[in-house]
């Protein structure tokens, strides 16, 4: 019994070795080398009339190669030594021009299949290009339709605008219409008031022209009255411009002469004032007051000034101070005993004496009073006698009656 | 006896010719660098496919790569280096298959909806123009 089943499972065991062993001659058991190789001619055929030849010329190439082989392994199974090997030899020949035959199919399919690739995608690259070409066509027609649309609406709105426009226009029409027909109405009455207006500004003329004319008539009789006026007012123009030179000329009279009346009446109150100096003669002439000392009530026989001399010219002293404008002039005299020269030095000396006293004493400013000597020659009595020579010895204070 | 002869003779032939078979179908070579870097190949070349999204677009092809990745898988069990490495290249170019079928199915797909997109911009244009 077991010796049995040990010989069964060894049978079995070579059993299962033998499918394992054969197990790819059972899965291309179905073809025979002959169907095989027609499949594989098939197939490069197929894949020659794909364009593999060009496209997938390895593929192709192998392919051929392939079923070259396998066809090279058919001849060489039908040949007079394998006819009389083995069936195990004749199995494995048949196996391998069933491989080798399968190889070409598959390399033919390969090939096939690639080169409708390659015609696939440039189909595909064919189609992508209509494609974009078509979608750019598509965007250009929606553009073109955006841009009619907008025609559209646009000849839309300015088919709208212009029905407006005509309403408007004729609104305008009737207004302008009526504008015209009050315009004319305007026109007319304003005609009507220009008439009326030119008739009265006619009638105004004449009344202006009337009015001129009275006016000019009035204006010439104006002017002869006005020259008239003129000529009368030149001449008493004339006659005043006379009267005031007469007046003038009589106002300078009057005028010197009241200068000269008040100089008059001036000279006489100075004179009257140097009335009160003791022991001197006052007289008027020629402008000026002439006041004389006689030399015997002035000065001593030493030819000083005595007490009484010195009365006198305070006298004096008093009167020019009264008169303190009026310039003054010291004239010494003598008789004509002795010489020129003597004389006329004593005459300038004793006229000296007196200014500077009446400077240093009396307050009367040096520069109001000169002072000269004239010697014997202005005598005022005869020298031939002792009364006369006494009165020839004296000093004159000659006052200006000008200022 | 002479029956025994012919059945013993028989009995030869047999064993005789299953050993040349089976040396002729189980090559127990052993499987080098080579073959394993062509195993390498085929699972890459699936990783791209699957990448490419070939179980979507082409799912028969990927199982029949993972069945031949499996028979791989057992040749290399049973060490044997001619079916292992046929198993790899026949998987290698399914994977390669499967992924140009999904780049294929890809591109269709794409190519029918820029072409879908395209009607549409026909239509679009059509009614753009009508509405002109």
């Amino acid at each position: 019994m077991d010796a049995k089943k040990r010989r069964s499972r060894k049978i079995l065991s070579l059993l299962f070795l033998g499918l394992i062993a054969f197990f790819p001659i059972a899965v291309l058991a179905e073809e025979t080398p002959a169907s095989s190789i027609e499949a594989a001619q098939a197939a490069i055929e197929q894949a020659r009339k794909a364009g593999a030849e060009q496209k997938a010329g390895d593929d192709y190439a192998a392919a051929k190669s392939w079923l070259s082989q396998a066809e090279k392994a058919y001849d060489s199974a039908k040949s007079l030594i394998s006819m009389i090997s083995t069936p195990g030899m004749k199995r494995a020949r048949e196996e391998e021009i069933l491989y080798l035959a399968t190889m070409a199919r598959l390399k033919a399919l390969t090939a096939e299949t690639r080169a409708k690739r390659q015609t696939t995608e440039a189909e595909l690259k064919d189609v992508r290009k209509d494609l974009a070409d078509y979608s750019g066509a598509i965007a250009l027609l929606k553009e073109k339709l955006a841009e009619a649309q907008k025609a559209r609406e646009v000849q839309a709105r300015a088919e709208s605008e212009r029905r407006q426009l005509e309403e408007t226009q004729q609104k305008a029409a009737q207004i302008e219409a009526q504008k015209r027909k009050e315009l004319e109405e305007v026109q007319r009455k304003a005609a009507e008031f220009e008439a009326l207006k030119q008739k009265e500004l006619q009638e105004a003329r004449l009344k202006a022209a009337k009015l001129a004319a009275d006016r000019e008539q009035e204006a010439a009789e104006a002017k002869a009255k006005e020259a008239q006026l003129a000529a009368q007012r030149a001449k008493e123009e004339v006659e005043m411009k006379a009267r005031e030179e007469r007046l003038s000329t009589e106002k300078q009279k009057l005028a010197v002469m009241q200068a000269k009346l008040e100089a008059l009446e001036r000279e006489k109150a100075m004179i009257a004032a140097a009335g009160k100096i003791p022991k001197a003669a006052v007289k008027a002439e020629n402008g000026k007051i002439i006041i004389t000392v006689l030399a015997i009530n002035l000065f001593t026989r030493a030819d000083e000034l005595g007490p009484a001399g010195k009365e006198i010219l305070e006298g004096v002293g008093n009167f020019l101070k009264a008169y303190p404008n009026n310039k003054a002039l010291v004239q010494g005299h003598t008789d004509s005993t002795g010489t020129q020269a003597a004389n006329q030095a004593v005459s300038e000396k004793r006229a000296q004496r007196v200014r500077e006293y009446l400077a240093a004493y009396q307050n009367v400013s040096l520069g109001r009073i000169m002072a000269e000597g004239v010697g014997p020659s202005k005598p005022v009595a005869t020298n031939a006698s002792e009364a006369g020579r006494a009165l020839n010895r004296r000093v004159e204070i000659h006052v200006f009656t000008g200022e | 006896m002479l029956s025994r002869r012919w059945v013993i003779f028989g009995a030869v032939f047999l064993v005789a010719t299953f050993a040349i078979s089976f040396a002729g179908v189980a090559r127990a070579d052993s499987i080098g660098p080579a073959q394993e870097q062509e195993y390498t190949d085929a699972k890459n070349a699936l990783a791209g496919a699957l990448k490419a999204q070939a179980e979507q677009f082409a799912p028969t092809h990927v199982k029949q790569v993972n069945d031949l990745l499996q028979a791989a898988d057992n040749a290399r069990q049973a060490r044997d280096a001619e079916r292992f490495g046929r198993a790899c290249r026949l998987a290698r170019t399914y994977a390669e298959l499967a992924k140009a079928l999904a780049e294929l199915k890809a591109e269709e797909e794409k190519l029918a909806a820029a072409g879908k997109a395209l009607q549409q911009a026909k239509t679009e244009i059509e009614d753009l123009k009508k509405s002109q």
